[in-house]
């Protein structure tokens, strides 16, 4: 038993206030299209979310920052920061991932003062010289609370999954238990993406999925809307 | 070209094509000031379509497509105050080489207040085909770009979908040395389920369009007039966004390259509406084939 892991349970809690729950990433226009409107439908949303947006993209992106840590490299930190931004092309995607990457890092900087990189990373991110995108602060403050770097990245793909169900369950007339069996089906796959994941290097950031940045894009102009992106 | 087995650097097996090009303003236009091109690539001399001295030139492979082991550098310069519209009139068609990448490098020059405008042909990667497509901008204060990059998943009219081993195209536009878009594909058909939703779904084309201009990401009158365009097309699927500095972008799925095409070019009508005054639909339909 180590704090790290407490740790880890802590910063992926639903009830750490990141506003992670605000977001959909584009599934309130697939449901409001009637493209995901059961659990197969959903369950294959959530799956190309997590291969094609998420594990070459943001997950390889919690890899990096990890290791850039552990190396004490700020400035390619900062590098990935920026690369992040310039890839993600849905407006409201990009500030989803800017704002819950901020506010991650302000909690942080409340419970943990001491860890130097974090404060350099937070002054960078104060003066605008870094953006402050959600998965380079979240592997920056895993590595800085000592949580090992696959873990970090299960934890992360899981969490993903997590508030991806959470938003179906607002959206769409199924049951927490309904729920539970979606996260029940991807579990292996989670598994799987994290060897994925650890083999992308900065040169291969890429997040393919046309269908999910045109309904990001279209989340802007839906009339009624329950969440941010 | 020499025999495989006798060639052993794979660089140099295939045929390596080079284009250079310079554009510059003069008094009342902008002219092609600099064109050095070897086999397969050549440019056609630029043409006049308006008044605003829009230099409107189609750059030209002349073979059946790019075939695996073939290298292609493409440099283009814009002088400051030019305005250059590139096209293509056909198709990229990529072949199958035996397993080998072709490759195809493009770097272009911006410089202060000129502006480019560039419609590559749609790019087709046949059965088996392997390619890597970079294309890199850099941009000077005041410049302007509008860039299309348009995909399909095969010769669809031959029921050919999706059928090819390997597409990476990376586009990377940087304005005065910052990094404002970077769009990076690495597609393998036999690793990825581009049928399911949130990917290519039921479509076999994607574009996608890149609009960068100081404070155009402000205009809301001319992206509600961007979506409406995309409201009103029919067999497409899309969507507007703005990027981070000064910039817009659209991604737009279709079933057709036709409808694609169309989408594209009335949103492309609106930009240069807007940006130039120019708006005779006619000839720009005319010059993009």
């Amino acid at each position: 038993m180590d704090i790290a892991t407490v740790s880890l349970l802590q910063i992926t809690d639903s009830s750490f206030p990141t506003g992670a729950f605000a977001h959909s990433w584009g599934l309130e226009t697939y449901v409001s299209e009637g493209l995901v409107n059961d659990m197969d439908s959903l369950y294959e949303f959530i799956e190309s979310f997590i291969l094609y947006t998420t594990a070459r993209l943001d997950a390889a992106s919690v890899k990096l920052a990890h290791e850039y840590t552990r190396k004490k490299e700020i400035s390619s930190l900062c590098r990935l920061d920026r690369i992040i931004h310039t890839m993600k092309f849905p407006s409201e995607v990009r500030q989803g991932s800017i704002q819950t990457g901020r506010q991650l890092l302000r909690l942080i900087n409340e419970l943990k003062r001491e860890e130097a990189i974090l404060q350099t990373f937070s002054d960078k991110v104060q003066r605008r010289a870094a953006v402050g995108h959600h998965s380079v602060v979240y592997g920056l403050v895993c590595n800085t609370l000592k949580i090992p770097k696959s873990e970090a990245i299960l934890a992360y793909l899981y969490s993903t999954v997590s508030s991806l169900v959470g938003a179906a369950l607002r959206l769409l007339p199924i049951g927490h238990t309904e729920g539970q069996k979606i996260i029940e089906r991807i579990k292996p796959l989670l598994v799987n993406t994290v060897e994925i994941v650890l083999k992308v290097n900065i040169n291969e950031l890429t997040g393919f999925s046309p269908g999910i940045d045109i309904r990001a894009m279209r989340h802007e102009r839906l009339y009624t809307r329950l969440f941010r992106s | 070209m020499r025999c495989y087995s006798l060639e052993p650097n794979l660089a140099r097996v295939g045929r390596y094509g080079a284009l250079r090009l310079t554009f510059t303003r003069d008094a009342k236009r902008t002219i092609l000031s600099r064109d050095y091109s070897t086999i397969p690539m050549k440019v056609f001399p630029p043409f006049y379509l308006d008044d605003t001295g829009c230099a409107y030139t189609y750059m030209i492979n002349p073979t059946a497509g790019i075939l695996g082991g073939d290298r292609i550098e493409i440099d283009i310069t814009l002088n400051s105050q030019s305005h250059v519209f590139l096209s293509a009139p056909s198709a990229t068609k990529i072949l199958r080489g035996n397993g080998r990448f072709s490759t195809q490098y493009i770097n272009i020059t911006v410089k202060k207040d000129s502006t480019l405008e560039y419609l590559p042909g749609y790019i087709i990667p046949f059965r088996g085909s392997r390619h890597s497509h970079t294309l890199t901008l850099q941009m000077d204060r005041g410049a302007t770009l509008i860039l299309a990059d348009i995909f399909c998943s095969g010769r669809s009219a031959m029921g050919e979908r999706l059928m090819f081993d390997d597409y990476r195209s990376y586009i990377e536009i940087n304005c005065e040395g910052n990094t404002v878009v970077a769009d990076r594909m690495i597609l393998r058909p036999k690793e990825a389920d581009f049928r399911s939703i949130g990917m290519l779904e039921a479509h076999d084309v994607m574009a996608t369009l890149f609009v960068i201009h100081e404070g155009i990401d402000s205009e809301r009158t001319l992206i509600e007039k961007l979506w409406d365009v995309i409201d009103k097309s029919s067999d497409i699927i899309g969507g507007v966004s703005t990027l981070p500095e000064g910039g817009l972008v659209s991604r737009i799925l279709g079933a057709t390259t036709v409808s694609t095409l169309n989408t594209l070019l009335k949103l492309w009508m609106e930009i240069r509406h807007y940006l130039f005054s120019i708006s005779d639909i006619h000839n720009i339909s005319r010059f993009i084939t």
